[in-house]
């Protein structure tokens, strides 16, 4: 392409050469030929003619057109060539002005603007203008404009042009293609400045093209690129060609476009040409599937893809994680189906799930037994998905997680589990026989008390019939005998009594049940029925009850009147003179004392400790003497602790003894039950 | 207002021990008061279309049909209900009382009894049931 522009060049420098004595000889000719008044030597006009004519002859020999017209266009000469061009006889040239053949080819710089330079006495070089021949086909024409200017006044103008209508087409039909192009294409200097570019800059880079000519194409380099776009640059200007060169240029909106470069420097004429292509969205895809392979690669899942077109599906990728966790290498296993990874256990519910969305071409989810290279067992949670490409299926993925910890984890839980139903069923049945046995223990005894005392009923009613006198006189004997059968019996019922409560305490079956109840209500009660046995052995029966207490409280009335009942009857029995008390005052904020005293004969200290202990008694002549099982304070002192409380004993041999009992003070609203 | 005095007492004792019916009959009708006796519940229950008792005693565990079960009838009974009743049982384990007292009998008489005592109580729970009235 540099060639013919060369030759050009070339040719309009040689034109130039030519110009000086070439307007000398014009000027020289008017002064001869219009101004003849003018003295000169015929020898010295024919010498000039002469000029004239060779350099004529010279320029058309050159195949230059020449021609002159006047300043307002119309024709006077015109040699041969230029005849031809506009194809017009000689004849016919008087009828022919310039401007009316003239196409203007340059919209910057009219011609009819470069005219003023003619009057000037200016000469235009170089222009490139087109002409209309006679048969109004265009020709290209480049050359130059010789003014013959006299006293200020533009007279004629020769043209010596050359026909560059070949040349001219050739470059329109680049020039079209230049334009058209999608891709970037130009020329720079070995500086990098723009010298050319073609209209998809605008398209690429947001630039029309004469924004750019005269920049270096270093300024909309991305800073990152800089360095290697310079060394590439510095090759290419050493003659070596560029091939797909990526770097990013600055758009004019500052975002960036990747750009794929091929370029050509030719030394000699200091200039590289290129061809750049916009990647930017190549590009973009080209970061996320390298994205998505990292991330595929660095998944700590194992991923494995098949292609399902392929007979038996083989396996043509896997992730480092899936080589991790299997052992096998990308190479052991790419070509093969992935059942590889089974043993002799290939009936399992989840391979053969597998094989039914296999052939469903869906995805599932199971967790299979598979063996690592190394022959360990792992459970692998594998997960399969189908890829369709345009409706059809063409790969499976699949990924594969280890959860051997997970799933021997539930199968202990499940082990342990299972266990512990087991023991749980035995303890149930072993809780159910004890319960029914412990309901029997009671059901017994509620039967055995109820058995025990209808008899005793019937012995004491008609004993105490008979002493009342009801079934006729007795003799001293006969009454004797009855109060005997009555004090028998009478003794009897308290060792039943006695009984069937500590069976009942060691049985379990003693409930607490906590009401409300007016203590003062409770303590009267309390002294009707004990007052009598008191005043019998001429005791003073005293009782106290400390008005600071609430007058309700919440407890177990029966239990504690047991207890008061057991204390002072064992007060009264073992009290000859003096009094028994009792006493009931506040301990503490959240308690009440219960205290019994006598002024009897009062307990050893060597007993004191184990008098609450079961069938104890201060001696074996008392029991004989007072009666009574010797289970009354193990009763009361077990029923004490079953409420919650306790019981102490402060005894003086001979002096007399004292019970107190600590309970538990709750008040309404606070009821606790056991 | 149930008199005092016991010749004007008619008394339906509900027993199927024939000793504890032969003492209870015995005390009262030693003094003077007007016995019938029946030997279950059910048998109680017919006797009273034939007389209206100042009160009834009536044992808990018998054949046939139970104290409680009599009871649950005359109460719901509009000409019975109005009957005074006391339990006369030989449940007589802590709680047993409670029990009986709180299902609405008028009084509660633990076998063995001793006879003052067991007039006592009869007497005191006519008291209470006539200034309850």
């Amino acid at each position: 392409m540099c060639g013919p522009f060369l030759f050009l060049i070339l040719i309009s420098r040689y034109i130039m050469v030519l110009l000086i004595p070439c307007t000398y000889a014009a000027s020289t000719m008017h002064a001869v030929f219009g101004r003849p008044d003018v003295a000169e030597s015929l020898e010295k006009m024919k010498a000039f003619r002469d000029v004239g004519v060779s350099l004529e002859k010279l320029l058309s020999e050159a195949g230059s057109l020449v021609c002159v017209f006047q300043a307002d266009g119309q024709f006077l000469y015109a040699n041969e060539h230029c005849l031809r061009l506009l194809n017009y006889t000689a004849a016919q040239l008087d009828t022919l002005n310039f401007f009316d053949l003239l196409v203007d080819l340059n919209p910057v710089l009219p011609f009819t603007d470069q005219i003023e330079r003619l009057h000037e006495g200016e000469t235009i070089t170089s222009l490139q203008f087109g002409l209309r021949n006679s048969d109004s086909t265009l020709r290209f024409v480049e050359g130059s404009f010789v003014p013959h200017v006299e006293d200020g006044v533009l007279h004629t103008v020769t043209g010596i042009w050359q026909d560059i209508t070949g040349h001219k087409s050739r470059e329109t039909e680049l020039n079209r293609i230049f334009d058209l192009s999608l891709d970037l294409l130009g020329i720079t200097d070995f500086q990098g400045v723009f010298l050319k570019l073609n209209p998809a800059a605008h398209a690429i880079l947001g630039y029309v093209p004469e924004e750019l000519i005269g920049r270096s194409f270093l300024e909309l380099v991305h800073p990152d690129d800089i360095v290697r776009t310079k060394d590439v640059a510095t090759a290419a200007i050493q003659g070596r060609s560029v091939l797909q060169f990526e770097n990013r240029y600055r758009h004019s909106d500052g975002t960036y476009r990747w750009l794929s470069w091929k370029s050509t420097s030719i030394v000699e004429e200091q200039r590289t040409y290129f061809i750049a292509r916009d990647i930017t969205r190549q590009k973009q895809i080209e970061l996320q599937v390298n994205l998505r392979n990292q991330a595929i690669e660095a998944s700590p899942s194992g991923i494995s893809i098949a292609d399902a077109r392929l007979p038996d599906m083989p396996l043509i990728y896997v992730n480092p994680a899936f080589q991790r966790l299997t052992g096998y290498s990308a190479i052991d296993v790419i070509g093969r189906n992935c059942r590889f990874l089974q043993r002799d256990d290939r009936d399992q519910a989840g391979v053969e799930e597998i094989r039914q969305a296999l052939k469903e071409e869906r995805g599932c989810t199971v967790v299979i037994r598979n063996y690592r290279r190394d022959g360990e067992l792992f459970y692998n949670e594998l997960r399969i998905a189908p890829i369709f490409t345009q409706g059809v299926l063409t790969h499976f993925v699949g990924i594969s997680t280890d959860v051997t910890e997970r799933v021997t984890t539930s199968e202990k839980i499940q082990q342990q589990t299972e266990a512990l139903l087991q023991m749980n069923h035995s303890l149930t049945i072993a809780r159910r026989q004890a319960e029914d046995a412990v309901r029997l223990k009671s059901q017994f005894l509620a039967t055995m008390s109820h058995e025990l005392r209808t008899p005793l009923n019937a012995i004491i009613g008609y004993t105490d019939i008979q002493l009342a006198g009801m079934a006729g006189e007795l003799t001293g004997e006969q009454r004797y005998y009855q109060d005997r059968i009555l004090v028998n019996a009478k003794h009897l019922l308290e060792l039943i009594n006695d009984v069937l409560d500590i069976s009942k305490i060691e049985a379990g079956r003693m409930d607490i049940v906590r009401r409300p109840f007016v203590l003062q209500e409770w303590l009267d009660d309390i002294v009707a029925q004990m007052e009598g046995l008191a005043s019998q052995k001429q005791l003073t029966f005293e009782h106290h009850l400390d008005d600071r207490l609430p007058k309700e409280i919440v407890a177990d009335s029966a239990r504690i009147r047991q207890i008061a009942i057991n204390l002072l009857s064992n007060a009264i029995k073992f009290t000859d003179e003096g009094f028994v008390r009792i006493q009931i005052h506040q301990h503490s904020r959240d308690a009440w004392k219960l205290e019994v005293s006598d002024s009897g004969i009062g307990i050893p200290s060597h007993l004191q400790e184990t008098i609450f202990e079961e069938f104890r008694q201060v001696d074996e002549s008392s029991r004989r003497k007072q009666g009574g099982s010797g289970l009354g304070l193990a009763i009361v002192r077990k029923l004490c602790l079953m409420m919650g409380g306790n019981i102490r004993l402060k005894s003086t041999l001979g002096k007399g003894t004292s019970f107190t009992v600590i309970l538990p003070l709750t008040t309404d609203g606070q009821t606790l039950d056991s | 207002m149930i008199s005092k005095n016991m010749k004007d007492w008619i008394v339906l004792i509900v027993d199927d021990e024939l000793d504890n019916l032969n003492v209870a009959r015995k005390v009262l009708s030693f003094n003077d008061a007007q016995v019938f006796d029946a030997r279950n519940g059910r048998e109680g229950l017919a006797a009273l279309a034939d007389i209206s008792p100042t009160f009834i005693l009536l044992d808990l565990s018998m054949p046939e049909m139970d104290g409680w079960e009599m009871f649950r009838i005359l109460r719901e009974q509009p000409e019975t209900r109005g009957i005074p009743v006391i339990a006369l049982t030989a449940h007589a384990m802590a709680g047993d009382r409670e029990k009986v007292l709180e299902a609405g009998f008028n009084g509660y008489i633990a076998k063995p009894f001793r006879i003052d005592s067991f007039l006592e109580e009869i007497h005191r729970c006519l008291d209470e049931f006539s200034s309850a009235r």
